[in-house]
């Protein structure tokens, strides 16, 4: 086995990490179908792959290009509010203004991205907290600043209703794209160039790989992504309001999932998604103090930083061959 | 007149300001790594603050000589627990690791001692001093004076002894300090240790003007002493100072010119023009026009 995956290493993972994307899709839209009326499943497998979703697009930049974002809910919450808007005001149908919110976001992050994407050191770390403050303080004042009455400032935006097992569907096509785009970016030539930058800029840019451009790139394809996620959002849950759309702790989350689950890798944002789905729901219905879960994924944080520097996926490729040649397909590379 | 009231009302803010920032900029000096659990060490400090003051009745501004000793420790084991471990890492790893502090900080405190909003109140919070026609909250003008008696003490620390000439040293070339024979991880512990006592000082001091939320350590306070060090130019003490007074003058007149909500987006829009028009802040212009 071992052999036949060394020999067949590339084609092969590349086909079993396919299949095992669609397994996963086509077992969670079949929910509905099984069982319609199985509403707290269809709940919890929306914000299980809703996670995966924006764990996977944070890992673009902050994997992938090793530049950390601390105010991904800029992207998150513009996709949302750009759909909510176009919804209530208009009644654009949520679903078709996705691709719209994706844009706007991607446009987004070319704008932060370029004044912050050609220094070194921890400029755009910085600033993503800044573009995460003051996106969310520019939506809460948005009415004020324009004098119109469009977000609803502090209050939130109630949204019509919409057919969640449509959105429920969305989600799974929505998950699918971002998983074969995690899996094209990581394989491909533009994730060759960002891994180089990741390792070294010097080297990358003397080897002629452009490397404030492909930085761009990568944060307007995970602002994209991370704004589709958004949208989603406002045609499921019918009412938006910007402490949770672009709060700092969704910000934390989105750095936290693929951390804990293995940075850079195409499957920890999974597992991070799962863990921290899980421990949102079980940790805060058993232990009732709001503040555990954060200490928790504090010491996680810590811990595999300094042991086990890609995460869950790192722990669970050290258990087995297969495992490790599936989750690191390039030899303990992520 | 306006102006002048606007001005030194920025003045005063503008020593808080710098106080919480110069530890930051001292550790990217030192360590070229950005403390993100700046603003948990501040809170811890005020919790400090909060409880010699309810326990001995000791007011916020003598807490700062018990307070910013014992940060130092905290910091000097930090160092040397967590962040001399990762050194050789990438720059992502230490700052996710400094974030995974601030959460275990921030999270702890609420965990363990509650997330409500808390207060210290000296006798003095709501005394005014009236200099000419211009008024000024007495608080903040005994933040600002120790905040100018902190910075000309560092200042002093690292131009005139030697460890602080190590320290500066070290900022400048780390390679070059191990051939002359400097203790790089000896001094590196105390540059953290430093940089933390002065996050302490700044977290005990500002119980005097403003209340702490554990959940939220600072949250405002904290992208500002960011926005700071980057319109300081990352590294340098005086750089910082002046920063501060040029985002406390920015907001002040914000204020009065525009509406009081916008105030906290100036430090991010600062914060870019900056980094678009002169990526290495006011000390990268002033080292120019030396040069020039």
């Amino acid at each position: 086995m071992t052999a036949f995956l060394a020999r067949y290493s590339k084609r092969a993972l590349v086909i079993a990490q396919i299949v095992a994307v669609f397994v996963i899709a086509i077992a969670i839209a079949l929910i509905p179908v099984v069982d319609e009326r199985s509403f707290n499943l269809q709940r919890i497998t929306f914000f299980l792959l809703w996670y995966a979703i924006l764990a996977s697009s944070w890992n673009m930049i902050g994997g992938y290009a090793g530049q950390t974002s601390f105010g991904h809910a800029a992207f998150l919450g513009l996709g949302a509010y750009v759909t909510g808007i176009l919804w209530s005001q208009l009644k654009w149908n949520p679903l078709m203004t996705l691709p719209l919110a994706g844009l706007v976001a991607a446009a987004y992050g070319v704008i932060v991205g370029i004044p912050t994407l050609r220094l070194r050191g921890p400029y755009f770390a910085i600033a993503t907290i800044g573009v995460g403050e003051a996106t969310r303080l520019f939506f809460v004042n948005f009415d004020d600043i324009f004098g119109v009455t469009l977000t609803k400032g502090v209050t939130g935006l109630s949204l019509p209703s919409f057919d969640p097992v449509t959105v429920h569907y969305a989600t799974v096509v929505v998950f699918v794209a971002v998983m074969l785009t995690t899996m094209w970016v990581r394989a491909g030539r533009f994730g060759l160039g960002l891994f180089a930058i990741n390792m070294d800029r010097d080297a990358a840019e003397t080897a002629g790989v452009p490397t404030a451009r492909l930085q761009v790139a990568a944060l307007a394809l995970s602002a994209f992504f991370a704004a589709s996620a958004g949208s989603l959002y406002a045609a499921r849950q019918q009412f938006l309001d910007p402490a949770s759309m672009f709060g700092f702790d969704k910000s934390i989350a989105l750095v936290l999932m693929p951390v804990v689950g293995g940075i850079g890798t195409v499957w920890g944002p999974v597992f991070g998604a799962v863990l921290y789905s899980a421990v949102q729901d079980q940790i805060t219905s058993i232990v009732r103090n709001p503040y555990l879960p954060a200490l928790i994924y504090g010491v996680l944080l810590i811990l595999i930083v300094m042991f086990e520097p890609l995460g869950i996926a790192g722990l669970l490729g050290r258990s087995t061959k297969y495992a490790r040649a599936l989750l690191m397909p390039r030899d303990g590379e992520p | 007149m306006r102006l002048v009231e606007a001005l030194i009302s920025a003045l005063m803010v503008a020593g808080l300001y710098a106080t919480m920032s110069y530890g930051l900029a001292l550790i990217y000096g030192v360590m070229k790594i950005i403390n993100l659990a700046n603003a948990g060490s501040m809170m811890l400090a005020s919790f400090t603050t909060l409880f010699l003051w309810q326990t001995f009745g000791l007011d916020p501004l003598f807490a700062v000589v018990i307070v910013a000793p014992l940060f130092f420790v905290v910091g000097a084991l930090i160092e040397v627990l967590l962040v001399r471990r990762v050194a050789n890492e990438k720059p992502v790893i230490s700052l996710l690791l400094l974030f995974g502090l601030l959460l275990v900080m921030q999270a702890g405190a609420s965990f363990f001692l509650g997330g409500d909003v808390r207060s210290v109140r000296p006798v003095y919070i709501q005394e005014v001093v009236h200099l000419g026609d211009v008024t000024l909250a007495y608080n903040r003008i005994l933040v600002f004076v120790s905040g100018v008696v902190i910075l000309v003490a560092l200042e002093l620390f690292l131009r005139r002894t030697y460890l602080g000439r190590a320290i500066r040293a070290l900022a400048q070339d780390r390679d070059a300090c191990r051939l002359a024979g400097i203790d790089v991880g000896r001094v590196s512990m105390i540059a953290f240790g430093i940089g933390t006592a002065l996050a302490g000082a700044a977290g005990a001091l500002l119980t005097a003007v403003f209340p702490f939320d554990p959940s939220n350590p600072y949250g405002v306070l904290q992208l500002k002493s960011f926005t700071i060090i980057v319109l300081g130019g990352l590294e340098s003490i005086p750089g910082v100072a002046a920063a501060s007074f040029v985002l406390a003058a920015a907001e002040n007149l914000t204020v009065t010119v525009s509406k009081p909500q916008l105030e906290n987006l100036v430090s991010f829009v600062l914060l870019v023009v900056v980094l678009v028009v002169m990526p290495g802040g006011i000390a990268a212009v002033i080292r120019r026009r030396r040069l020039a």
